[in-house]
């Protein structure tokens, strides 16, 4: 293997797309709370008292189950957004920088102050908008 | 009610899959992606950027200074425009550390009847905490390596292609060296001198005008 070979798989750094991951809420399963015994009226008795309870945690708890991984799904979704913004803007400097030969470094920072910059003024920009009770 | 109240507290506290541990985790990976994306961008540009003084030979010192020194002045540019452009702070709401840190415990007011909950909702939240903390410092961990790879690709190559560009070439090979790294140092004193001069103007300019 030749120098520059050698040289190029030490130091390589990889810009990655982001992974932003969550284990799903298992959904409940439905139980019923009995201690049964050979007394058929006593599980009757116990089984008129389970039935409801069972059935009301089981629908609250699946209701609870669905809009937390609701807020999950959301909030991945959001944090996704921002962070494939940041990946594209990195990626496409990146790109566009990286076949510049020996001006890649400076091209790279100025094109990365101009991004800056420009996010900034986008910012800046839009801290006067407001979209609800404006003046 | 209460077997449905249970059920929920482990919905939300489960410290593989409740709901507040993930959330934190999630925000954890995002700052985590915010920190390390910029160093592997920096990393891979300066590593490509050092790459590319392969075929350049024994005036790789020079042509590294000379493209340092544009860095440097775009790096200037940089600074000058972020002192003009307006500080991005003080985005937080309105809401005072005062009135959070009140409005922390009188939130948790209902949880102190019920110690169980109260304990599960509050080791959730550390659960998720320390998760966040250790998503930042590996963010961290994993920024600087990139950037010290990067900085070793930018240094290490171009003088390491340096070196072999003047092997075999004999006696001439020191002289060759000194030579060339002179050059290079003469240019990099000469740019540090003419921003070390500027930057004395105006510091003298600035005492000037607090006369």
């Amino acid at each position: 293997m030749n120098p520059k070979g050698l040289l190029r798989i030490l130091l390589s750094v990889v810009l990655l797309p982001p992974s932003i991951n969550f284990t799903s809420i298992p959904y409940p399963k439905f139980s019923l709370d009995i201690q049964w015994s050979l007394d058929i009226i006593w599980d009757f008795q116990q089984l008129m008292t389970a039935i409801p309870k069972g059935i009301l945690s089981y629908i609250l708890d699946y209701i609870a189950v669905l809009v937390a991984n609701g807020i999950l799904t959301f909030f991945q979704a959001v944090y996704y957004f921002f962070a494939y913004l940041e990946y594209y803007i990195l990626s496409g400097i990146t790109d566009a920088s990286g076949s510049m030969g020996i001006f890649a470094l400076p091209v790279f920072i100025i094109i990365l102050a101009l991004t800056g910059v420009a996010i900034t003024m986008v910012i800046e920009g839009a801290k006067d908008i407001s979209v609800v009770g404006a003046a | 009610m209460i077997q449905a109240a249970l059920g929920l507290t482990g919905i939300l506290t489960n410290s593989n899959t409740g709901l507040i541990p993930q959330l934190f985790s999630m925000f954890g990976q995002l700052i985590n992606y915010i920190l390390v994306a910029p160093t592997a961008a920096i990393g891979s540009i300066l590593n490509t950027w050092g790459q590319s003084f392969f075929h350049y030979g024994l005036v790789i010192p020079i042509i590294f200074t000379f493209v340092l020194i544009m860095t440097g002045l775009a790096v200037t540019f940089i600074l000058q425009v972020s002192r003009t452009a307006e500080s991005l702070g003080n985005v937080a709401g309105d809401m005072g550390a005062g009135e959070a840190a009140l409005a922390i415990p009188v939130g948790f007011l209902p949880l102190y009847a019920f110690p169980t909950v109260f304990t599960s909702v509050i080791s959730a939240f550390i659960t998720g905490i320390v998760t966040l903390f250790q998503d930042i410092t590996q963010g961290i961990d994993t920024g600087i390596s990139n950037l010290v790879y990067g900085i070793m690709g930018a240094f290490g190559s171009p003088f390491s292609y340096w070196s072999l560009s003047v092997s075999g070439e004999g006696l001439i090979v020191p002289v060759a060296f000194i030579s060339i790294l002179m050059i290079a140092g003469v240019i990099l004193f000469l740019y540090i001198d003419a921003q070390g001069y500027e930057q004395d103007v105006y510091s003298a300019a600035e005492a000037l005008t607090k006369i």
